[in-house]
């Protein structure tokens, strides 16, 4: 536990230094489950949070729900089945997003041909990057908050642990969110917001 | 290129101990799938490009979510149609990850690695691929 919050520390408060140190070998085990450990708590508060909001402002989601799709989509992605969903499967949801995020990362980083090491370095900046999930415990704006320092965390990283500039880590992380990302958003939905949500608007879509 | 230069710019192993990413890509695509297939995601109403909403030109991976609910049912021409990159990208991860089990039995996994040279060939042509594929998606209306 100790390490845990050492660590998250480290990679919150001092990324370059972290990042700078940190081996870009070894194995993927410890940043593996540091990040699902991390995420996962991040994700857990985040569904604490929607529920809490669902419970003080249920109605007026509600109406919401009935005056366009965009409410109904809010409405049921932040429903009860969907809660437990988020629980239950945190793990698994953390998982692949964390494999697929890596993937993508790299691949942008190889276009760019900033991928001067091996996709283990990409693996253990996105895996650390995690840590900024710890930021959605922050009640109002974790969110915000979590995904800005994320996406400082991440260019950092890519540029200490590849060993290039930082406008080009930032490019790396800025474009697929740009230009590519925006559109799985069925699926980010999916992992961000939990199944039981997403089937439930998608019985009612059919 | 001829195959012996085309040996020497490509070296394909199979080193021991290596994670089978394959395996890992090839699942996770493929639990991907089944989940826009079985909860039909291809099918919502709502618009969830960003870029298109904001735009209304699709971004280069627009008509990937529709190509996954066309494979799921098999509909390989469907899957094309709807986002040629997005499904020839999950052909050569589903290759990738056959190998990968494969060769999981002797405990290896699959490697590619290119000459700094061809590196930078591949590299253009995967530049150029994904912009052909949008002006192919902003041609389709996807």
């Amino acid at each position: 536990m100790a390490a845990l919050v050492e660590t998250t520390t480290a990679v919150l408060l001092g990324p370059t230094d972290f990042f700078r140190r940190m081996p870009v070998t070894g194995g993927i085990g410890a940043p593996f489950g540091y990040a699902v450990v991390v995420g996962y708590a991040g994700l857990l508060a985040q569904a604490i949070y929607q529920a809490l909001f669902r419970i003080g402002f249920g109605s007026v989601i509600a109406g919401l729900g009935r005056r366009g799709e965009v409410g109904q989509l809010l409405s049921l992605l932040q429903g009860g089945v969907g809660f437990m969903v988020q629980v239950i499967l945190g793990p698994i949801i953390v998982t692949m997003g964390l494999f697929l995020g890596a993937g993508l990362y790299h691949v942008v980083l190889l276009l760019l041909g900033g991928a001067r090491r091996d996709f283990e370095a990409t693996f253990r900046v996105v895996a650390y990057g995690h840590a900024a999930s710890a930021l959605l415990v922050l009640p109002f704006c974790g969110s915000l908050v979590a995904i800005v320092w994320w996406a400082v965390v991440l260019v950092i990283g890519f540029a200490e642990a590849h060993g290039i500039g930082r406008g080009k880590s930032l490019a790396a992380v800025l474009l697929p969110i740009v230009f590519a990302c925006c559109c799985c958003g069925a699926l980010a939905g999916l992992v961000g917001l939990g199944l039981g949500g997403i089937a439930s608007l998608a019985r009612l879509v059919r | 290129m001829s195959e012996a230069e085309l040996s020497r710019t490509t070296r394909v192993t199979a080193p021991s101990g290596r994670l089978p990413l394959g395996v890992i890509f090839a699942g996770s695509g493929a639990v991907g799938v089944a989940l826009v297939g079985l909860l039909h995601l291809d099918h919502l109403t709502v618009s969830v490009c960003f870029l298109k909403f904001a735009t209304g030109c699709p971004c280069p991976t627009c008509g990937a979510t529709r190509a996954m609910g066309r494979l799921f049912v098999g509909d390989l021409r469907g899957a094309f149609a709807m986002n040629p990159l997005a499904t020839g990208v999950a052909f050569l991860v589903a290759a990738w990850g056959v190998a990968d089990l494969a060769l999981w039995p002797w405990g290896r996994a699959l490697s590619v690695g290119f000459s700094p040279a061809l590196g930078r060939v591949v590299r253009f042509t995967g530049l150029a691929l994904i912009l052909a594929n949008w002006a192919y998606l902003i041609a389709a209306g996807r």
